[in-house]
C-alpha cells in the first residue's frame, strides 16, 4: 500500500516538473491524513467529508468518506489534481470506537488553515485535538446507607448508585455491569486461591442491557441506578423521587416475602445474586462496588467464570479450614472503575486490587453508626468540573457527603 | 375399659383378705433416727437361726402366733437387734453408722433401686436458688452456671445440651411432678407465628417441656431427681424424672428476701398444724423480679407464685386415709421493650405471661392390718393456663410489601401493606389439663420375700380453649407470615390412658440380698383419626430394675456395703398437641407484581395452595435406658458410680420437605401505565406456566440423641474436730445428636434472573458428638455451736469436646425443577446450577475441639442468729477460676470468668 503510494508520488512529481508550462502547477495527488487520539480502538470513520477552499480561488474540493483510507494511525485519503495554492482544510466526520472496551462515539471537525500545497508540499496531517478520550465511565456516587424515618428507622429502598461518563466522548453503557465484591472488607480471610491481583470475586452481578449501542452516555452525563426506581417521597417523606431513574435492579420472584416493586425504570439483567431474597446494598458499606463492562456472554460468564477457595476461619475458640464454593469472579481488565467502602472501625482489607481502588471510602467511623443515614460517597470533581479518578477512593471521594438527590 | 374391671375385681377380692388377718402375730421394724419403716430386714429365730420372716415395703412382717422365741432382726446396714418379741410390735433398728443430726448440702445419691438424686431442703437452703433450674448444679455432671431468667430454662439431664431446638426431645421428656401432679406442657402453643427476631423466638418454649424459671424452690422439702429407669407409674417421659414434694405442716412465719446480681426474690410463707386434728394448711407466696441487665429495666422477668396446701389424716384401726388439696397460683411475666427515647416514641415491645390455675385433689388410703391391699392412692388434677403474648411493633417498611389474605385455595389478589403502620400480634392460649390416677399396692404375704405388686392407671387430658394467634393481616407485625389466625379450640383434645403393673421384691438370703423391680407400661393416645399411625396403638414400657447386695464386709474395722445394680427400661413421649396439629401452611406464589404510581392500579396477584403439613407417621419418642450401678459403702462413707447408655432414635425434629407447585408468571412489560384507569385486568394480560419448588416444614421422628457417660459421686462422712464433709461428684458425659432423615436443602442463589430451581438431598445431616468431662469438690463445714455453715466447691471441668459428625457434601439425589427425583452423578458437580447443591464442608469442620481444663471456685456461707430465728446466707460463684489460655490451631483462645453473688435473709417466726 505505502509503497504503491510512494511510487504515485514519484510519478506525479516526475509529471509536474514535465509540465512546466502551466503557470498554476497542479498537484496530481494530495494526502491528507487524519490522526486519531491513541488510545481508541476498533475505530471506525463515517460520513467523514474533508473541505479543501483554496484560498485565493475559493475554490472548493470536497473529499468524501468512500475516499477515506484506513491505516495503522487513523485513516488517509487522496485528493487528485488540485491546484497548488493556500487552503483552508476541514475534515469533519463521526468516530465509532472502543475505549477501554467500551463502545464510543464522538463527532468531529478539525480544521487547519492556510496549508500551502504544492508540488513539494502535498501531505497534511491533520489531529482530533477536539477531544481527548480519556477517562470513561466512573462511579461517581453510592448512596448505599439508606434513609431515616421521622421515627428514626432506617429505610434502605431508596438506595442508588449514579455511574458518570467522565470523558469526553459519548460512551455507550450497555454491558455494563454494577459488581458488588463476594468479600466483606471487614473480614479478612487468606482465601486460597487468591485471584485479587487478576480477578473481582463478586456476590451480585446486575447488567444494563442493550444491543451494544442502545445506551449512550453523553461526556459527563451520568446514570442513574436505584434498587427501588420509584418514588419513595410518597410513602417515606424524608427520602427520594427515583421515579427519574435510568434503570432499576429488580428481582422476580415468586415469593410474596420479598415483593419488589418494579418502577417505570428499564430492569437491570440479574446475572446473579447471592441471595433469593431483595437484593441491596451493604447499609453499612462492607462490601466493595466496581463497574466493569461484561465482556462475554451471560452464558459463558455462568459457566466458566466460578471458582471454589478455601481459607481458615478463626474466631473465638474455633478455628477451621473452610470452604467458599461457588464465587463467581470477573477479571480486572474488564473492570471500568472499583471503590471499596468499609467503615473504621471494623475495617479489616481492600477486596479490590490496588490496580483498581488502592484506597477504601466510608459512610459512618464505628460500626451501625446510626448518623449514617442519609450519607453517601461522592467523588470529588476538579476545577473543570470532570471528576477525579486516581484508582484512589481515599483521595478520590468524598465520604459522608450529603446524597446528592436528597433534598435539603 | 378391661383393665378397669380388673383393678375393681381385684380390689374387691383383696378386701375380702383382711378377715384372715388374725392368725398371725405381726410387727414392724423402723430406722430408730428417722423412724421409717426398714424393708427386708429378716426375722429369725435368735437361737436357731431359722429365718421366720421379712418385712415388707410398709416394715411390717408377721410371724405365727405362737412363736415366743427370741427374735434377731438384721438389715444391712444395721446393727443386728436380738430381742424378746415386744408387746406393740415395734422394732427399732440402729444404724451402724449413725446419721443423726447431719445436715447434708449436697445432692445425695438415692438409696433404692433407681438412679436419682435426692435434694433435701438444707442443700437448697445452702445453694440458695432463684428458681429450680440452680438446683441442678448439684447433679452429677452439674456446674453451677449464673442465673439466665430473661429467657426459658429447660432441663437437660445427662447430656451436654446443644441449642438446636431439634433435639428438645430431651428437656420434653423430662417429667415435673409436684406432689403428684405431673406439669402438662402438651398443650403449649405459645409460639409468635412467622417471627424471626432475637426478642420473641429466644423466648419460644413450645415443645421443649417445662420451664424452671417458673418453679419457685422455697415450699420445696425435698426432689428427687431420677436420672435412670424410674418406676412405670411415671409416663409420658423419656428422659427423666423430677418429683417434688413440698412441706408439710409446721408453725412457721417464714419470709426470705434474696437479692444476686440479677434478680430479687421475696417469700413469705405461714405454715399452720392442728396436731390432734391431723390437720395441716401451708399457704405461701413469693415474688421473683430478674432483670437479664440490672442496668435495663426494660428487659424484665417476673414471677408470682401463690400455693395453698391443706392435708388432713384420718387415723383409725385398720386403715388411715389421708387427703390432701393444693391449690396454686403462678404467674410468670416476660418483659421486652426497646427503650422509647431511642426510638422516637415508637413502640416496641413484647410481652408473654403466662398464668396457671392449678387445683390438686389426692386420696390415700393406707391399710394397717395384714391384708394383701396395702394402699389405694387416687389421685385428681387440673390446670387451667391463661397464656398470653402479646408484640406490639411500629412496622416501617423499606419497600412495597404484601400481606396475603386469601383463606382459601386458588388466586387471588394480595393486600398492599401501608409503609407506617403499627403491628400487634397477640398468641392467646388457654391450655387445659386434666389428670387422674390410681395406684393400688398389694402384697402377698410371704415370710422369705418382701414384696409389694402396684397395680395402677392414669388418664390425662390436654385440650387448649385460646384464640392462637391473634393478629390483624392487615397490620401484621411480622409480614411474610405463612399462617392465618386459627383458634385453637378446633384442634381436638389429646388424650393418653395408661395403665401399669410393677412388682418389686427385697429378698435377703445369706449370700446376699436380692432386690427387684419389674414393670410394664401400656399407654395408648385416643381422640385420635384413623389417620394418624398411632390411632389404636399401644406402646409398651417395660423396665426392670435390680440389684445385688453382698453380706456385710468389714475393711479396717469398718462396716463395708457393696451393691451392684442394674437397670433397663423403655420410656415413650406421646407428641405435643402442636407437633400432631401444626398450623395449616398457606404456601403463596406471586403471578403477577404490578407497580404503578397510583397506589390504586398497583396490583399484586397471587396463587395460594394450603398444606397441611401434620405428619400422620409420627410416631412417639422413646427412649432405651440400660445401665449399671456400683454402691460401695464404708463406715458411712459412700462412694456409687452409675453407667448409662440412652438411646433415644425416635427424636421429634422439624424437618423440611419440596413439593412443585404451578404458578402464572404474568408479564405486565406490554401495559402502558399512562393509559390504565384501574388495576390491570389479569384476563388480557399474557402469562406463562411455570413450576416452582417451595418447601414446608413438617415433625418428624428423625432425631436421635445417644446419651452415654458415667456418673460418680463420693460422700465422706462428717470429720469430726474439723467437722468437714467432703463430696465428690461429677460425671463423664458424652451426647451424641444425629438427624436419620434425609433432610433437603435449596440453594439461594439466583442465577440468570431465577433462584437455583432444585434441591438438594443430604444423608446424615446435623450430627454432632459432645463430650465433657467434670468433678466437683465440694468440703462444707457445719459448726453447730457457731449455727455456721459454709461450704468451698472446686468446680472442675477437666475437658469439654465437640465435634461435628462428619457428612458428605455431596447429595445423595436431587429433585428437579418438576418434581422429579434423581440420583445424583459425579459429573453433576460441574453443572451450572447442580455445582451449588455441592456443600462447603471441609474436614477440618469435622476435627474435634476440645476446651480444655477449667475450675471455678465457688463459696457458700450461712449463719444462723437470734435462736435461729434469722438465716444469713451468701453465695459468690466463681470468686476464683483458673481458666488457663489454650492454643487452638495456632490461635490462643483467652477465657473470662466473672464472678457472680447473692445474698440473702431468711426470717422466721
Amino acid at each position: 500500500m505505502l509503497n504503491s503510494i510512494v511510487m504515485m508520488l514519484a510519478m506525479a512529481l516526475c509529471l509536474t516538473s514535465c509540465n512546466s508550462d502551466d503557470p498554476i502547477p497542479v498537484v496530481p495527488t494530495t494526502v491528507v491524513s487524519l490522526e486519531v487520539p491513541a488510545n481508541l480502538e476498533d475505530v471506525v470513520l463515517s460520513g467523514a467529508k474533508a473541505t479543501l477552499t483554496n484560498v485565493e480561488t475559493q475554490q472548493v474540493t470536497t473529499i468524501e468518506a468512500s475516499q477515506f483510507v484506513k491505516d495503522e494511525n487513523g485513516y488517509k485519503m487522496m485528493c487528485n489534481n488540485i491546484e497548488a495554492g493556500t487552503y483552508n482544510v476541514i475534515v469533519s466526520g463521526h468516530l465509532d470506537f472502543t475505549l477501554k472496551g467500551v463502545a464510543g462515539q464522538k463527532d468531529f471537525e478539525v480544521s487547519s488553515d492556510n496549508v500551502v500545497i504544492s508540488p513539494t508540499s502535498h501531505d497534511l496531517k491533520m489531529t482530533i485535538s477536539t477531544f481527548t478520550a480519556q477517562g470513561g465511565f466512573v462511579i461517581s456516587e453510592i448512596f448505599y446507607t439508606g434513609t431515616s424515618t421521622p421515627e428514626g428507622k432506617s429505610y434502605s429502598g431508596d438506595q442508588y448508585i449514579i455511574i458518570t461518563n467522565n470523558s469526553d466522548v459519548t460512551l455507550y453503557a450497555d454491558s455494563i455491569a454494577v459488581l458488588e465484591s463476594a468479600f466483606l472488607t471487614t473480614t479478612k480471610q487468606d482465601y486460597d486461591p487468591d485471584i485479587m491481583s487478576t480477578h473481582f470475586s463478586v456476590q451480585a452481578c446486575y447488567m444494563i442491557p442493550g444491543n451494544g449501542k442502545s445506551v449512550p452516555v453523553e461526556p459527563g452525563q451520568s446514570l442513574k441506578l436505584a434498587i427501588n426506581a420509584i418514588n419513595h417521597t410518597t410513602e417515606q417523606p424524608n427520602s427520594i423521587d427515583l421515579s427519574d431513574a435510568d434503570f432499576e435492579f429488580y428481582d422476580e420472584t415468586s415469593n410474596p416475602n420479598f415483593t419488589d416493586p418494579d418502577g417505570a425504570a428499564p430492569n437491570l439483567d440479574k446475572w446473579y445474586c447471592y441471595t433469593a431474597t431483595i437484593y441491596q446494598f451493604h447499609s453499612r458499606g462492607f462490601n466493595s462496588m466496581a463497574i466493569a463492562k461484561m465482556q462475554t456472554s451471560k452464558e459463558d460468564w455462568l459457566e466458566n467464570y466460578v471458582y471454589d477457595a478455601t481459607y481458615l476461619f478463626v474466631f473465638g475458640d474455633f478455628s477451621k479450614e473452610m470452604t467458599k464454593s461457588g464465587i463467581y469472579k470477573v477479571p480486572n481488565e474488564w473492570i471500568l472503575d472499583g471503590v471499596n467502602l468499609s467503615v473504621e472501625s471494623v475495617r479489616e482489607w481492600n477486596v479490590l486490587d490496588a490496580s483498581i481502588d488502592a484506597g477504601w471510602t466510608y459512610c459512618g467511623k464505628v460500626d451501625r453508626d446510626e448518623t449514617r443515614f442519609n450519607k453517601s460517597v461522592i467523588r470529588k470533581q476538579d476545577a473543570s468540573g470532570k471528576y477525579v479518578d486516581t484508582n484512589n477512593s481515599t483521595n478520590d471521594f468524598i465520604p459522608e457527603a450529603a446524597a446528592s438527590l436528597l433534598k435539603h | 375399659m378391661q383393665v378397669v374391671r380388673f383393678i375393681i375385681v381385684a380390689l374387691m377380692v383383696l378386701a375380702l383378705q383382711i378377715a384372715d388377718a388374725q392368725t398371725v402375730k405381726s410387727g414392724i421394724v423402723l430406722d430408730a433416727e428417722a423412724l421409717e419403716p426398714i424393708v427386708g430386714a429378716t426375722i429369725a429365730d435368735a437361737q436357731s437361726g431359722k429365718v421366720l420372716s421379712v418385712t415388707q415395703a410398709d416394715g411390717s412382717f408377721n410371724l405365727p402366733k405362737n412363736n415366743e422365741a427370741r427374735l434377731r432382726i438384721t438389715s444391712i446396714g444395721y446393727k443386728p437387734l436380738i430381742t424378746m418379741p415386744t408387746s406393740d410390735g415395734r422394732y427399732l433398728l440402729h444404724a451402724e453408722v449413725s446419721q443423726l443430726g447431719e445436715v447434708v448440702v449436697t445432692a445425695q445419691e438415692n438409696k433404692g433401686l433407681t438412679t436419682s438424686s435426692r435434694i433435701e431442703k438444707h442443700a437448697m437452703e445452702h445453694l440458695q436458688p432463684s428458681s429450680f433450674s440452680d438446683i441442678l448444679e448439684l447433679l452429677p455432671g452439674g456446674r453451677s452456671v449464673d442465673p439466665s431468667l430473661s429467657t426459658p430454662n429447660n432441663i437437660h439431664i445427662r447430656e451436654i445440651s446443644t441449642p438446636s431446638s431439634n433435639y428438645a426431645t430431651s428437656s420434653l421428656g423430662t417429667s415435673f411432678i409436684i406432689d403428684g401432679a405431673p406439669i402438662s406442657t402438651n398443650a403449649n402453643m405459645q409460639y409468635l407465628a412467622g417471627a424471626w427476631d432475637v426478642m420473641a423466638s429466644s423466648r419460644d418454649n413450645t415443645n421443649a417441656g417445662v420451664d424452671m424459671r417458673g418453679i419457685s424452690t422455697d415450699d420445696i422439702e425435698r426432689v428427687e431427681i431420677v436420672r435412670g429407669v424410674p418406676s412405670v407409674e411415671y409416663g409420658d417421659l423419656t428422659s427423666g424424672l423430677v418429683k417434688i414434694e413440698r412441706r408439710r405442716g409446721g408453725h412457721d412465719l417464714k419470709f426470705r428476701l434474696k437479692a444476686d446480681m440479677g434478680s430479687k426474690l421475696l417469700y413469705a410463707a405461714k405454715d399452720l398444724e392442728w396436731e390432734n386434728r391431723r390437720l395441716t394448711l401451708n399457704i405461701s407466696a413469693d415474688y421473683l423480679d430478674a432483670k437479664a441487665d440490672p442496668r435495663n429495666n426494660l428487659e424484665n422477668y417476673k414471677r408470682l407464685t401463690f400455693s395453698a396446701r391443706l392435708h388432713k389424716r384420718w387415723e383409725q384401726e385398720r386403715y388411715q386415709l389421708a387427703l390432701s388439696s393444693n391449690l396454686d397460683f403462678s404467674r410468670s411475666l416476660d418483659n421486652d421493650k426497646e427503650d422509647v427515647d431511642q426510638t422516637y416514641s415508637a413502640e416496641d415491645s413484647y410481652k408473654s405471661s403466662y398464668n396457671r390455675y392449678a387445683l390438686l385433689t389426692s386420696l390415700s388410703f393406707k391399710t394397717k392390718g395384714h391384708s394383701w391391699l396395702k394402699s389405694a392412692d387416687l389421685t385428681l388434677s387440673g390446670s387451667l393456663e391463661k397464656d398470653l403474648i402479646e408484640r406490639t411493633k411500629l412496622v416501617q417498611l423499606s419497600r412495597m410489601t404484601i400481606a396475603p389474605l386469601s383463606m382459601v385455595e386458588g388466586e387471588n389478589d394480595a393486600y398492599i401493606l401501608p409503609f407506617k403502620y403499627t403491628g400487634h400480634h397477640e398468641v392467646d392460649g388457654k391450655p387445659v389439663n386434666a389428670y387422674a390416677k390410681l395406684n393400688v399396692r398389694l402384697q402377698v404375704p410371704n415370710n422369705t420375700v418382701s414384696n409389694t405388686l402396684l397395680l395402677g392407671m392414669d388418664w390425662n387430658l390436654d385440650k387448649n380453649l385460646g384464640r392462637g394467634q391473634v393478629f390483624d393481616p392487615h397490620t401484621p407485625v411480622y409480614t411474610g407470615i405463612s399462617s392465618r389466625a386459627r383458634s385453637l379450640k378446633e384442634i381436638p383434645a389429646n388424650h393418653r390412658l395408661s395403665a401399669y403393673g410393677e412388682g418389686t421384691i427385697k429378698w435377703p438370703t445369706p449370700v446376699g440380698t436380692i432386690e427387684a423391680v419389674a414393670g410394664l407400661r401400656v399407654t395408648s393416645m385416643l381422640n385420635l383419626e384413623q389417620a394418624y399411625a398411632m390411632y389404636g396403638k399401644a406402646y409398651l414400657d417395660p423396665r426392670v430394675n435390680v440389684g445385688y447386695t453382698l453380706p456385710r464386709l468389714s475393711l479396717f474395722g469398718q462396716p463395708m456395703f457393696i451393691r451392684l445394680s442394674a437397670g433397663i427400661g423403655q420410656h415413650t413421649k406421646m407428641p405435643t398437641m402442636e407437633q400432631l396439629f401444626p398450623d395449616l401452611l398457606y404456601v403463596d406464589f406471586i403471578q403477577l407484581n404490578y407497580y404503578h404510581d397510583n397506589p390504586d392500579y398497583r396490583r399484586i396477584n397471587l396463587m395460594t395452595y394450603i398444606v397441611n403439613p401434620r405428619n400422620t407417621a409420627l410416631e412417639p419418642a422413646r427412649n432405651l435406658k440400660k445401665e449399671v450401678s456400683l454402691d460401695i459403702n464404708i463406715g458411712g462413707n459412700r462412694m456409687t458410680v452409675t453407667a448409662f447408655r440412652e438411646k433415644m432414635t425416635s427424636g421429634f425434629r422439624m424437618q423440611s420437605y419440596y413439593q412443585t407447585y404451578q404458578y402464572k408468571q404474568y408479564d405486565a412489560s406490554g401495559i402502558d401505565p399512562s393509559t390504565l384507569t384501574s388495576q390491570p385486568p389479569l384476563e388480557t394480560l399474557p402469562y406463562t406456566v411455570l413450576n416452582e419448588l417451595a418447601g414446608y416444614g413438617n415433625y418428624t421422628n428423625g432425631s436421635m440423641t445417644l446419651k452415654e457417660g458415667i456418673e460418680y459421686t463420693l460422700e465422706t462422712k462428717r470429720f469430726p474436730v474439723i467437722l468437714t464433709r467432703l463430696t465428690i461428684n461429677g460425671a463423664y458425659f458424652r451426647t451424641t445428636y444425629n438427624n436419620s432423615i434425609v433432610d433437603s436443602y435449596r440453594p439461594s442463589q439466583v442465577i440468570a434472573g431465577r433462584q437455583i430451581q432444585y434441591v438438594g438431598l443430604y444423608e446424615a445431616d446435623d450430627g454432632s458428638v459432645r463430650e465433657a468431662f467434670n468433678t466437683n469438690f465440694t468440703l462444707d463445714t457445719d459448726v453447730p455451736r457457731l449455727r455456721l455453715g459454709f461450704s468451698f466447691s472446686a468446680q472442675c471441668m477437666w475437658f469439654t469436646t465437640s465435634q461435628r459428625t462428619e457428612v458428605s457434601n455431596y447429595p445423595v439425589q436431587y429433585i428437579a425443577p418438576d418434581g422429579s427425583i434423581h440420583d445424583w452423578k459425579a459429573s453433576d458437580a460441574e453443572d451450572m446450577y447442580l455445582r451449588w447443591l455441592v456443600r462447603d464442608y471441609t474436614a477440618s469442620q469435622f476435627e474435634k475441639n476440645q476446651v480444655p481444663f477449667a475450675m471455678n471456685l465457688n463459696m457458700k456461707v450461712t449463719k444462723k442468729l437470734f435462736d435461729d430465728r434469722l438465716h444469713i446466707a451468701m453465695f459468690c460463684n466463681k470468686l476464683w477460676d483458673y481458666t488457663p489460655d489454650y492454643d487452638s490451631r495456632g490461635t490462643t483462645i483467652r477465657r473470662h470468668v466473672t464472678p457472680y453473688f447473692g445474698l440473702e435473709m431468711n426470717i422466721k417466726l
